[in-house]
This record gives C-alpha cells, structure tokens and sequence, in this order.
C-alpha cells in the first residue's frame, strides 16, 4: 500500500485508481485478495461525457488504508494520487457496539470527507454467520444495523451502503453477494471518474482559455493536462491519453507559428533560451523524470519539451502497438524542430542540431528495432527508410571511395541524362569528372572534361577550366603511346555542308569545294592541328546527284543541313531517342444493346513513351549523332585541312576535293561525325572451321565504331537422299554442316556459329546463323518399256514465293544421252455450259481453252444461252474439265507398253471445239470422236475429259441469279475462266 | 515550384540561386509519386484521387504531388517554413495547374511530350509564386 509522500508518485504503469479503505482493518485484509482479484474481472461500460463513445473499461483499484492526508487539499490538481472511492468496512453485528464505537468512527470518517468535498464513499457491512457471534444475546437481526446504518449516513442514497453475505464461503448466496458488491464498487468508481475528471476537465478547459492573459504559463497547463493523460494511461485508455499529449503538441506549435507571425507570448522566453543540450530524444525510459522535472520547473528548453512530449507519444503508441506511426511523427518532429528553432532565433551551435537530429533518429530506430521482431522491420522498411536517410544526411558522408562513388554517379548520370534534367546532369557529370580524376582515369576525365567544357550550364570560368584541361594534356603528351582519342560530337558539331558548285557534280580537272560549317562548344578557341572529313565516293550510285545520307534536310541544292539537339539535354521527343506514339481507336460498346459507351484514342505503347529509360547508351552521348553507316569503300578521300583555329560557335572551314578520276560524276558525301579521324582500314581475319566461324577484329581507338561487312554464302548440302553408292565409292563420308527440321517450319536448316573476337574484349560475341533451305528436292528415275523418264520434283517449303523458271537438265558426262523434256508448259481444259432446264444453249456450248501454266493467266470463251423461263433463274452451270489429249499418260492404263506402242498412232482430234455433241462428252472417262463412232476404253488411247480434283474449280457465279424478263430474247454470257 | 512528367516538362523555381537542389529534391520525389500511384491504383482503379498529399517532408522543403489521370505529374515544392500554405491552397493550385496544363496540350501547336512553352501556363505559375511568397 503506497503511503502518502512529499514528492508526487513517480508513475509506472503499476498505478491503479486509489480507493482508501477505513474501517475494520483486519476485516479488509482478510477480502482484500479475493477483492483485487475479482474487481477486474469484468469489463464495463463506461458512459463518456462531452459527446465521446462510451467505452468498455476493466477497473482495477489500488487498495489504501484511508488518512486524512490522503484526501487532496484544496488547489491540488494531482489526479493521480486522487483517491476516487472511499470505502468503510465493518462486519459488526452487536447494536450496543456499534452505537458505542463503529458509529462514531464513521462519524469522523464522513467529516473528513465531507470536509474535503469528497462523495464517493461507500459502506459494507460483511456478515458472517460465525458461531461465537451468534451465541450473544443482543443480537439483532443484521438488516437493522443495516438500516441503522443507512438512516445515519446514507439519507437519500440508500445504496450507499452494501451488504456482503458470507465472503468466505463458497455458497451461491456468497457469489451473488459478491457480484452485486463488485458491480456496486465498478458503478461508483465509474461515476466517479465520469465526475471527477470532468470536474478536472472543465478546469483545465478554464486554464486553457486564460492563455492569452499574461502570466499564463505553458509549462504549468503542460503539467496539468499531462495530469489527465496519466490517469486515462492508467486506466489502458491510450488512446485518450495520446489525445492529450497531441492537444499539447498542437497547443504549442499554435503558438510557436504565431510567435513568428509576430504575436509575442513571453512565456515562450524560456523556449527561445540557446540549445546547449542536445543529447537527442530519450525513448527508453516510460517516463524521462529529468526533462518532466525541467518543464515543471519552466527551465525547460525547446529541444527539451519537443522531447519529453515525443516520448509520451512514443510510449503511448507502442502500447497501441503503432510503431509504425513513431517513425512516421518522429520524422516530422524532427523536421519540425529544426524548423520551430530557425522560426524562433534560437542560437544554435554549430553542428548541435545536426547532432540532435542524429542522435534522434538512432534513438527512434532503436526503440522500434525493440519493440518488433526482425522479420516485422523488414517488411516495414519502408518506414524506417526516412529516418535512416535523415540520419545519414546529417553525417558527413566522404568517404574518399571514388571508385566506388564513380560508378553510382554513373548510373544516376545515366538515368538524368535519359530523362533529360539538365542540372543534374552537368552536377553529377562534374562529381564524375572529380572521381575520375583522383582515380586518374585520363580518358575518361578528359572526356568528361570536354563534355563539361561544352556544358551551357557551367559558367564561362567552370568551362575554360574543363576545357585547360584538356589542352593541357595535349600540350605534354608529347610520346605518341599515351594518346587520347576523343569523340568529335562533345567538341564541335557539323550544322551545315556545303557543295560548290551546288550540284556537286564536276568534270575531271575542276574543282569541287565542300564548304563545312562547325559550330565549335568549346568556351575558347582552339588551334586544331588537322582537321580531316574522309569522303566516300560512291560510283554504283551514278547518275543520282549528290544527294546524302542520313536524316538531313535539304534546303538549297547542294547544302544539307544537319539538324542537331540542342546541347542541353531536353526530352527524347526533341532528341530523336523516344519512341514515337503508337495511337490506336477505342470503342467501348455496352454488352447488352451494342450502344456506343466511349470512344477514344489509346497511346499502346505507353510502356514506352512514359517509362524511365535506362539509357543503355553511353552516359556522355546525349547529342551524339547515331554512328554514320557508311560502309567505307575502296578509295576513299580524305580531305585535310592544316592549322585551323575553331572560334567558339559557326566555324566555317572549306575544303577543296582534287578530282583524279573522270568516272566520277556524282558523289555521296557522309562524314563520319563520331569520329575525329577515321582510324582507317584494316583486315579482318576470319578463320572458318566446319562448325564455327571466328573473326578476329583490328584493334580500334575508343570512341570508335568498326563497322565490318561480311558476306555469307551457304552452299546447300546435297538431297538427303543421296544414294548410297557415294558413299561407297568414295570410301569417306564428307562432312556436311549439321542439318535438322525445325519444328515450326518444315524447312530444314543449318546452323553456323560465328565468334568475333575483339582485341579489348575477353569475351567473344558469338553469332548464331541459321540458314534454312526453302527446297526440298526429290528425283526418281522411272522406267516405262525402253524409256526412262527423270522426275525431279522441286517443293517449296519456305512461305516466300518462287519461280521456278529455265528448268533444264544437263548431263554431266558426255554421253550421248537425249533428253527430252516432258513439263507441259499449258493445261488443256474444256469448258462445258450445261444445258439446264433453264436454259437452252445455243450454238457452241463447250469450248476448248489452251492455259498457260502460270499465275493469274485468263482465257475467254463465249457461250451463248437462252433463257427458257422468265423470272430468277440460276446461272447456267459451268463446267471446266481436264482435257488430255491422247498423248498424255493414263493413269488408268495398265500396261505402260501398250501407250508407248501406241505412240506413234496418230489421233489428233483436238477438234472438240466444232462438236456439237455434248452428251457424249460429258460421258466421263471417254471421248467420242468425230471420226470414228466407236467407243474405246482400252488399248487405243483417247483424248479424254477428265474432271478437276474437288477445290481445284472454283465458281464465281455458283449460286448466283439472273433475273430474266419475259421480253428478253436471248442472253450473252461471258465465262472468264482463271 | 516544379511540374513534370518523368521527363521535366516544366521547371521553375523561385529562389534561382538553389535551383539544383530544386531539380534533385523533385527528381526524388518522382520515385515517391510512382510508388504511391502504383500503391494506389490497383485498389481503386479509375477512382483514384489525383492529389496525392505530401509526398514528403524535409527539413527545409514540404514537396506535394499530384498526377493526372494521364500519369501526368505536377511536384510542388514550397518552403517549409511557409506555414500559410495548407493542404486546401495546395490542392487548389494544383487544380489551377491541372487546368493549365490542359489548355496547354489542346494547343494544336504544341506536341506532346515537349518542354511547355506557353505563355499562359507561364502566367498562371508566375501567379501563384508571387501569391505564395
């Protein structure tokens, strides 16, 4: 039982609301535990006032024995020590006892307490049915000391005054005496706080309006809100304990903001003292004593009730189990302090709030890192990130790893520069140049160096720095193995390109001039030693005047000018690097009635346009021009210039081109902008083995592109066919590239490797070629009597379309073979109008077509019919037939002896057209002849019709109707057959 | 006060003498918008709200997002210690802007995806930093 002391209790969260017991002191003792245990139990329904949700709450008390000193004194604003039940206990029985001695102890008991303006009491008579009590003879029944009791004390409150039946004994009688006991004691101690902190409450309201008035004390009101949130914080209200330390914070940041809008409080005086502490939050500690005492007393600084009041905060919001919200507002405490004590004047050390912060926000790390498991601060990173970013903000982050620093600048440089931010880019270009150089990285700073020499963003001291550089180096690097090759793009642009004359075309022996126009980047002149544009003449062009390659725009004859972005890096649209807008039409129709919801256009490669590049191009290119792709050719020019000086921007610089060859009429002129010479020509070495193919690369300068062609000629391997005998007969089998079907096409295919192999690379690209063979081939020999006939069939398995054309085939060895070629170049066909019941034919109604076999070939041939009915007639039927001519070979033969014997038989009756016998004709399978009458299915070959394979004809009219009016005579129809 | 689509469309700032600072802080708090809208958008789809509050603070600027429904993004960047501007200022500039920005791309002259050059929109940014500073 915790006694009354001279300091205020210091809170843990131990405390419990103080109920002070009087009375029977042994009696209590003897309930006490089965009391403290029972009170809690269960939870009740806490009715708020000022509107707040009701709540249910589990009350425990701490049980005291009473004294006066316990009971506040007047002014005393200490909730926590306030006691808010008062109970008197008594288990006497004996009237004469009670007149003589128990009533005038209550007597004083309720004076005290009346004296005090306390209320909250109640008494509990305990009735014990103990034997040795019984036996006494003045005995009364209990309820008149009950009611004794009630009309001495309780005069209108009745309930004041409770019986409890039994305590000790496990009866039912004893639990329902219990339970209306506790429910009693929950009930009063509930009204009891409803009345007592609104009592609170509405004083500390008064407190709060004075604020304006002077004298008013911050840190006073401080302690005495802070007195309710303790008591809501020992009664598990947290969440209302959290709302007072927030009303306080929001309090004083209130007047802070006003202070710097010009209001003045001066209590704020002590707030505004200089920071000479700045040891950080304080997070481990419940309660940090020290700071609390420090605002009680007003000596409090900025920093310290800023602290103080966070860590309440912080302790409140771990007992809500909202860690996540601590590093949320400790981040804004911080930012906000810093901002509060620049809003205030504060002086500040130098360095002391950069501590602070520091300190802070290890303070806060650690005390979350406390309360969570691993795996739960993981998977919140994204909370604490800011904190850790704050924190190593304010730690001086040189770490003298340029190497390391080099490559993270490199890659934020890539994503600026593809983004297009011009500032960063020239800031993070320049802590790259820094890097490169104590890492003495020549090329590379030298790069940079120009690059930054050419930066618009820099000023004109900055870029003549950059740019002394690089002239520098040049001045001392006299030995020719330490040479630098830089590209061309950073140093100076080519915008225009000039011929005279304008056609670029000259006789053998003039002149002609290329007049180019450089805008030079650099801040100064530059001498330039050389300057050479190669040219490439290209004469299989003939005839086309100079016109160049590459996007450029020509807007006088024989001047191109190059269009070029600007050296600032701006968006990819302008930079030509951005993909363009695919657009594309969007309806959006209702399910149900087919009803137009929407319609609009949809950008379908936003993925593309919007996302963030990674630029994969080299960081210091923005304005490069893409790689010129010329191949260089035999032959070429070079022209050079001696001794030139580039003024910073338009350099013009004429060149003449000696013409040696009077070949040359036109020329195509592309200058390899990338680089600043052109590294020449050199070999390529190519070692071919069966299956892999590796070319060796000449070494090259930086900033160079090698462009090689190489040209690849598969040689198809040999049918797959191939008779064995080869084999045989050569005793070896030669090595063919190893050839499979792929599975999707029917095409076989070849697969070569090749390796490049270049001098700065280890590694080696390897190419996979695959070639796939669009043919396959099949020949037979076949043998009919003493003929042979050779069949070679040609098969197109690729989807691309070919013309097989000059088909010949030629014998190797001179034997004096003769070969007879049997391809028909054209298709008989016979064309047949059926005579329907519609229709009546008059005339021809066949007619006999010769069609070459070749795509989209036409034939014509006129029918005439007559129409036997008015009204919607069907087409007259068309019939297209194969027509053999006795020469050809009959499937249906079955002897091959007999068609050759009968080769030279003479039955050349092609004469179909005149036949006016129809019926016959359609007799399949035979053909009647003029001639002769008989009917031949045998022996004798026979010109013969017969019909096309199903899906072969195809009918335009099938199915189409004519519409035939009574006085029409006769119709002329046309037969296109294709 | 800076407005952007990843690439900048729009810069300007007020204070020029810490204009990269400016430039870094937005180019940050892209990589903010981005996750906040991808946070957002699967859950809401096309109801999402385009203010996007405050991105995040630092100890001397309060940077605020918006981004249409376009994944156009607007960043503003005020001084932290301008307490006269709220959450309500903010938002409505950020309308202002939206408009503006509007009237910008139905400019038949104007392609989409090039830096804003138009006067109005100039004036209408001019406005609100004299009205906030």
């Amino acid at each position: 039982m915790a006694g009354q002391e001279e300091k205020p209790i210091i809170y843990t969260m131990e405390n419990k609301p103080i109920v002070t017991c009087a009375g029977d002191q042994a009696l209590f003792t003897s309930l006490y535990t089965s009391l403290a245990q029972q009170l809690p139990r269960e939870p009740m329904e806490w009715r708020r006032t000022y509107g707040r949700a009701p709540k249910m709450i589990l009350l425990e008390a701490n049980f005291v024995q009473f004294k006066e000193e316990l009971l506040p004194k007047e002014g005393n604003k200490a909730l926590l020590t306030f006691p808010f039940l008062h109970i008197y206990w008594t288990d006497c029985c004996d009237t004469e006892m009670y007149k003589s001695s128990v009533k005038e102890d209550m007597m004083r008991w309720q004076n005290s307490l009346r004296t005090h303006g306390s209320s909250d009491w109640v008494i509990i008579v305990v009735e014990t049915n103990d034997t040795k009590k019984k036996n006494k003879t003045n005995i009364l029944p209990r309820s008149s000391i009950v009611d004794k009791i009630r009309s001495d004390f309780c005069n209108k409150q009745s309930d004041r005054c409770v019986v409890l039946s039994d305590p000790l004994k496990d009866s039912s009688r004893s639990q329902e005496s219990w339970n209306s006991l506790l429910l009693k004691l929950r009930t009063l101690l509930l009204m009891s706080f409803t009345k007592n902190l609104g009592r609170f409450e509405d004083e500390m309201r008064t407190l709060r309006e004075k604020r304006t008035q002077p004298g008013w004390s911050f840190c006073e009101y401080f302690m005495v809100q802070e007195e309710l949130a303790f008591v809501f914080e020992m009664l598990q209200q947290f969440e209302d304990a959290l709302v007072q330390y927030d009303e306080l914070d929001a309090l004083f940041t209130q007047y802070v903001l006003n202070f710097g809008a010009g209001d003045t409080a001066n209590w704020l005086g002590s707030f505004c003292a200089p920071v000479r502490n700045w040891s950080g939050l304080l997070l481990r500690r419940p309660i940090d004593m020290e700071k609390r005492d420090s605002i009680q007393r007003g000596e409090a600084s900025l920093l310290d009730l800023r602290s103080y009041l966070f860590s309440r905060q912080c302790t409140l919001l771990i007992f809500l189990q909202r860690p996540w919200e601590v590093t949320q507002r400790a981040l804004e405490l911080l930012h906000n302090c810093v901002q509060e004590l620049r809003l205030l004047e504060v002086q500040v050390l130098e360095g002391a709030l950069d501590c602070w912060v520091f300190l802070s926000c290890l303070e806060v790390l650690h005390r979350i890192e406390g309360c969570c498991d691993p795996a739960q601060l993981a998977a919140n990173c994204s909370h604490t990130v800011g904190l850790w970013a704050y924190a190593t903000d304010k730690v001086p982050q040189r770490k003298g790893d340029p190497e390391r620093a080099e490559t993270f600048l490199q890659e934020a440089l890539k994503s600026y520069v593809s983004e297009g931010w011009s500032l960063p880019v020239t800031h993070t270009r320049r802590q790259v140049a820094e890097c490169q150089k104590l890492l003495s990285k020549t090329e590379d700073y030298l790069q940079t160096s120009a690059l930054l020499a050419g930066d618009v963003n820099l000023t004109t001291d900055e870029r003549k720095h950059f740019c002394q550089e690089i002239l520098s180096f040049t001045g001392k690097s006299g030995d020719q193995s330490h040479k630098v090759t830089l590209s061309m793009g950073v140093f100076a642009q080519l915008t225009q390109l000039k011929f005279h004359p304008a056609a670029a075309s000259v006789h053998s022996g003039a002149v002609l001039q290329v007049e180019l126009t450089l805008r030079c980047l650099m801040p100064v002149s530059v001498r330039i030693q050389q300057l050479v544009a190669s040219i490439h003449f290209e004469v299989d062009h003939g005839g086309t005047h100079g016109r160049s390659k590459g996007a450029q725009r020509q807007t006088h004859p024989g001047t191109v000018v190059f269009r070029q972005s600007n050296s600032s890096a701006g968006p990819p649209s302008s930079a030509g690097a951005g993909p363009s807008l695919e657009l594309d039409e969007i309806q959006d129709r209702s399910p149900s009635d087919n009803s137009l919801n929407s319609t609009g256009v949809i950008c379908k490669n936003t993925h593309l346009l919007m996302r963030r590049h990674d630029s994969n191009s080299p960081p210091d290119t923005p304005n490069c021009i893409s790689p010129p792709t010329v191949g260089i050719k035999e032959g070429a020019q070079m022209l050079k210039v001696q001794d030139v000086t580039l003024e910073p921007g338009d350099n013009s610089i004429t060149f003449t081109a000696p013409i040696q060859s009077s070949k040359l009429h036109a020329a195509i002129f592309s200058v390899p902008l990338s680089c600043s010479e052109l590294v020449g020509e050199s070999t390529l070495s190519i070692q071919s083995s069966e299956k892999v193919t590796s070319i060796s690369l000449p070494p090259a300068p930086p900033y160079h592109t090698l462009e090689f062609q190489l040209e690849v000629l598969c040689i198809i391997p040999s049918g797959a066919d191939r008779p064995a005998n080869e084999r045989l007969t050569n005793g070896e089998v030669r090595h063919r590239p190893r050839s499979y079907s792929h599975p999707d096409t029917p095409m076989t295919a070849i697969d070569q490797r090749m390796s490049i192999d270049c001098p700065w690379s280890i590694y080696s690209t390897l190419l996979a070629l695959t070639f796939y063979i669009p043919f396959k081939t099949k020949h037979s020999l076949l043998s009919a009597g003493n003929r042979k006939y050779i069949q070679v069939c040609v098969q197109n398995v690729s989807d691309v379309n070919f013309t097989l054309a000059e088909v010949k085939l030629t014998e190797k060895q001179h034997a004096s073979l003769e070969l007879q070629d049997l391809n028909t170049k054209t298709q008989q066909m016979c064309i047949l109008a059926d005579s329907s019941s519609n229709w009546a034919v008059c005339g021809k109604s066949s007619g006999m077509v010769l069609m070459p076999i070749t795509a989209n070939a036409t034939h014509k041939v006129q029918i005439e019919v007559m129409p036997l009915f008015a009204g919607h007639l069907p087409f007259p039927k068309i019939k297209v037939l194969k027509y053999l001519p006795h020469t050809a070979a009959v499937a249906i033969q079955p002897d091959p002896d007999s068609c050759v014997e009968n080769d030279s038989l003479s039955l050349l009756d092609k004469t179909l057209d005149d036949q006016g016998d129809t019926a016959s004709i359609r007799s399949r399978g035979s053909v009647h002849s003029v001639g002769s009458g008989d009917q031949q299915q045998k022996g004798v070959a026979m010109p013969r019709l017969e019909p096309f394979s199903p899906g072969q004809v195809f009918n335009h009219s099938h199915a189409c109707q004519v519409l035939v009016l009574p006085a029409t005579d006769d119709h002329i129809m046309e037969v296109n057959a294709t | 006060m800076c407005f952007w689509q990843n690439y900048p469309l729009y810069i300007r700032s007020v204070p020029t003498q810490n204009e990269l600072k400016f430039h870094y802080t937005v180019h940050t708090s892209l990589d903010v918008v981005e996750e906040k809208i991808s946070a957002v958008g699967k859950a809401l789809g096309d109801q999402r709200e385009l203010y996007l509050g405050l991105l995040y603070p630092t100890e001397d600027y309060k940077v605020y997002g918006y981004v249409t429904n376009s994944k156009v993004k607007f960043v503003i960047v005020v001084d932290s210690s301008n307490t006269s501007l709220r959450d309500n200022e903010i938002r409505s500039m950020f309308r202002k802007l939206h408009n503006s920005f509007t009237d910008v791309m139905c400019n038949p002259f104007h392609n989409p995806g090039d830096t804003i050059q138009s006067k109005a929109f100039d004036g209408i940014v001019s406005g609100m930093m004299v009205q906030t500073a």
